[in-house]
């Protein structure tokens, strides 16, 4: 009885949103033709997924999520640790990342057409570098705030820069890696919805765009609910596991 | 010797059948498109069944873009082959992007033409504004500035003497929000496409005060568009592409295929056949060359405006910048 009451606590915001959604187009408060009501979307969001729409334009849009999100932890990771161990890479990149870091990615998506073309290629490599930043700079700062006893005792024992790096370091700074990796993760979606948005063949960016301006504003909000309900998911799942990869900390 | 020689004619003989069926693969068209159903080859080419032919000497690959400029870039890249081109970024296209080869092959729709629809610039039923001076210091809603909406606009008021920032204030706002922003008195005139300003007319809450085809007559709205070398490399795919278009485009302007036309826009574009059903390929609707031939003498027009307003430096030759050999080759074939 108590945990159903704290979980309707918990998610009673939710239910405020959504029946506040039902309301204002229903009373007047809102142009229904700018915002239908919550279960006229709903009815579109049901036709979407019974005309296969979803699947066929989630998948590819999740596959270029997942490409661009993985070659963003395979090389922000240890490039954000070497920053932090060795003097050479931080001089080298850590300029580059700190100037990089404010730019909007988004507006890179003409160049990246020019160079990688209309494919997936461009739309993963937006959000390789979008996600890369944050993951970088994460690994970078998590190493670099390790406790130096720990480094000293390591190398006390006759541990070499590599073994330190891997068996005391990359561990210590999990939190914040691992922190940083959460932001790119919601960052990912935001970049996955820019990337299809101007130019695709599918996804669920191209979707949310080409239903916008036919101006088919249900089915238009119900691809956008179901670019947050993957994100909300895909970020429930990764704290799931990060609090398991985490539980040595107590 | 012989062994090398042998293994010569193994690899030959291998390969010569690959070389062969690479020859004869259909070639890939990559064309673009920015709104649907207005612009009709992303419907046609979901209606295979139709075509002549479709997958034999050519598939077609759609590419949605965000209106035509990003579809210059794509163009300029070598990554699209047909870009849907309004004729505002066509004049850019060859200005700013140094395309001089770039061609007008096709048409995909007009604004203007005698007896179809022409897009109205309407008030508030309500409203004060009667006539084209009353929008002195009032707000105008435009889908962006340069294009064609926005360019007509801007004609029809210079030519009453209104200019913009000084009598007149234009804010940027996409068809779709025209009618709410018009309604809840943020904006004073909105100019609309179909189907937005006939569902406005039709609800009673606007009124017209004028139209495209009154500020500067017929519009070559937006037009196909591909380069020169890929039109001498390509040129019996492409006409076999036109022929499919024009055998396209009739079918679905063809009354007697309305109820299956009507299902098939509502299955691509995602929205239910009434939104269509009172307008759609009418005289309430745009005009399409069922031949699918742009009106090079309304661009050459249109052109000139886009020049006269500003938004153009170059005086450009339409004729020189357009090749219609591929819409009259097909056409010849009768389909």
């Amino acid at each position: 009885m108590k945990s159903m009451s704290s979980f309707l606590l918990r998610w009673s915001p939710l239910l405020l949103l959504a029946v506040a959604w039902e309301a204002a187009p229903r009373l007047g408060l809102m142009n229904p033709q700018s915002l239908p009501p919550l279960s006229t979307v709903l009815v579109a969001l049901w036709g979407l997924a019974k005309a296969g729409d979803l699947v066929a334009n989630a998948v590819p849009s999740l596959l270029r999520l997942i490409a661009g999100l993985s070659l963003a932890i395979l090389i922000g990771v240890p490039l954000g640790a070497a920053m932090a161990t060795f003097r050479p890479v931080q001089v080298i990149f850590a300029p580059l990342a700190r100037a990089l870091y404010p730019m909007p990615k988004s507006a890179l998506i003409p160049v990246l057409l020019l160079w990688l073309g209309l494919g997936d290629a461009s739309k993963i490599t937006l959000i390789f570098l979008g996600c890369l930043l944050p993951i970088l700079l994460s690994a970078y700062n998590g190493v670099r705030g390790v406790p130096p006893r720990l480094i000293w005792s390591a190398r006390g024992l006759g541990c070499g820069r590599l073994t330190i790096l891997r068996e005391i370091a990359i561990p210590a700074a999990m939190p914040e890696l691992l922190a940083g990796i959460r932001s790119a993760l919601s960052l990912s979606f935001v970049l996955l919805v820019s990337s299809e948005f101007l130019m695709s063949r599918d996804g669920l960016g191209y979707l949310i765009s080409f239903l916008g301006d036919g101006g088919a504003y249900a089915p238009m909000f119900a691809t956008v609910i179901v670019v947050s309900l993957l994100g909300f998911m895909a970020d429930r799942a990764y704290l799931a596991w990060m609090r398991k990869a985490l539980v040595w900390r107590g | 010797m012989l062994r090398r020689n042998l293994l010569k004619t193994a690899a030959a003989s291998l390969a010569l059948p690959m070389v062969a069926r690479a020859q004869n693969a259909p070639v890939k068209i990559r064309f673009g498109w920015a709104i649907t159903p207005a612009q009709l080859p992303p419907v046609i080419f979901q209606n295979t069944g139709v075509l002549k032919h479709y997958g034999k000497s050519y598939v077609a690959e759609p590419f949605y873009f965000k209106g035509s400029a990003p579809q210059i870039t794509a163009l300029a890249a070598g990554e699209l082959d047909i870009a849907a081109l309004a004729f505002s970024s066509f004049g850019l296209a060859i200005q700013n992007a140094k395309m001089a080869d770039i061609r007008a092959i096709g048409d995909l729709y007009q604004d203007g033409v005698p007896g179809y629809y022409s897009s109205t610039y309407v008030v508030r039923a309500d409203s004060d504004i009667k006539k084209v001076e009353d929008l002195h210091g009032k707000t105008i809603a435009s889908n962006g500035l340069g294009g064609a909406i926005d360019m007509a606009m801007r004609k029809m008021l210079r030519d009453h003497g209104l200019e913009d920032k000084r009598d007149y204030k234009v804010i940027e706002v996409e068809f779709p929000n025209m009618g709410p922003m018009l309604s809840e008195q943020k904006v004073d005139m909105a100019g609309m496409v179909a189907p937005f300003s006939l569902t406005e007319a039709k609800a009673g809450r606007v009124r017209p005060l004028f139209t495209i085809k009154d500020s500067m007559g017929v519009a070559q709205t937006t037009l196909m568009a591909s380069r020169a070398p890929f039109i001498a490399q390509n040129r019996a795919a492409l006409v076999d592409f036109f022929e499919d278009v024009q055998i396209g485009t009739r079918w679905l302007l063809n009354p007697a295929n309305r109820k299956d036309a009507l299902a098939l826009v509502a299955r691509v574009t995602k929205q239910p056949e009434e939104v269509f059903a009172d307008w759609l390929f009418t005289k309430d609707d745009y005009f399409r060359d069922p031949a699918a031939r742009p009106n090079i003498a309304a661009l050459q027009e249109n052109l000139k405006v886009q020049k006269d307003l500003g938004f153009l430096k170059l005086d450009i030759e339409a004729a020189k910048y357009a090749d219609l050999s591929l819409v009259d080759e097909a056409a010849k074939r009768g389909g």
